[in-house]
């Protein structure tokens, strides 16, 4: 997607997080994991690190040599980002002892990924398509 | 996770669910439909015995769970037949029962909608609404049945 769509939508479900506390810990972790992708992919985009058909789902699931190259421009925004999807096994599909204090810290990763793609500008860099490695091409 | 553990989640993501616009907060709503149908999918193969209840928890990644330290932290391991994430990324060792079938394939109508609408900019249409509300609501209906006779089918 554009950038500007997935800023709609990172913006739709923020505001929908103004309905829910901490204490609604799983959705709020949830929605920050939603909201904190679509900002990634904002981000990528403008930094010209990714193409518009190609979106990220979940860093966890990023090629590792994309995952080192955004890293390495934008590590705050990708532990961010990971940090944000650890705590889903803990405390969304699982118990764990300590989900508003969770939810809190990724509100607060949640700010970082977005002001990440809100200064995101292009790097020059080589174009990703040129990147994608697979042993087809 | 324990059957009653999974079953609390349900009620607790539930009552968001259900605290939620279903069209100005169509994604959240989604989500918490998505996740609470998941956790009651779990109890009810647990309660059926076609997967077990185990301590670990389900990561994002099949089949890798986390588990508790002697030392109260958490670490990676891997292992099959405990709690699942999406039932059409999952196999059973064990047959399922038709009405558990039901309710599986109402969870994968409902998953269907998930990269479309809330990652891939597909129009939220009333009807996308409502076929999402539907399944939701079999997914619930069925599981809480199957939970609450102890895995007998009906």
């Amino acid at each position: 997607m554009t950038p500007e769509r997935h800023r709609e939508f990172a913006e739709r479900i923020t505001r929908s997080m103004e309905k829910v506390t901490t204490a609604d810990y799983e959705a709020v972790i949830e929605a920050c994991m939603l909201a904190g992708t679509h900002w990634f992919n904002v981000a990528l985009h403008q930094m010209e690190m990714s193409a518009a058909d190609h979106d990220v789902l979940h860093v966890e699931f990023m090629v590792v040599h994309e995952r080192r190259k955004a890293w390495l421009v934008a590590p705050a925004m990708v532990e961010a980002l990971e940090r944000i999807e650890d705590m889903r096994g803990l405390h969304v599909r699982g118990n764990a002892e300590g989900g508003e204090k969770a939810a809190a810290a990724a509100l607060l990763c949640l700010g970082v990924i977005r002001e990440a793609a809100l200064d995101a500008e292009p790097l020059g860099l080589t174009s990703p398509e040129l990147g994608r490695v697979s042993l087809n091409d | 996770m324990d059957i009653a553990s999974h079953m609390e989640k349900v009620e607790r993501m539930d009552a968001i669910h259900r605290r939620l616009h279903r069209q100005e907060d169509f994604e959240l709503w989604y989500w918490m439909a998505l996740d609470a149908g998941n956790q009651a999918m779990n109890a009810a193969l647990h309660a059926s015995g076609i997967t077990a209840e185990e301590p670990e928890l389900a990561s994002q990644v099949n089949d890798i769970y986390m588990r508790q330290t002697e030392a109260g932290g958490w670490e990676r391991v891997v292992k099959r037949g405990a709690d699942i994430i999406h039932p059409q990324m999952s196999e059973f060792d064990k047959p399922v029962p038709a009405d558990l079938q039901e309710a599986i394939d109402a969870l994968h109508t409902l998953e269907s909608f998930r990269d479309q609408c809330i990652r891939l900019g597909q129009e939220v249409t009333p009807d996308v609404i409502e076929t999402c509300d539907a399944a939701y609501e079999s997914v619930l209906t069925i599981t809480r049945n199957v939970v609450a006779s102890g895995g007998e089918s009906s």
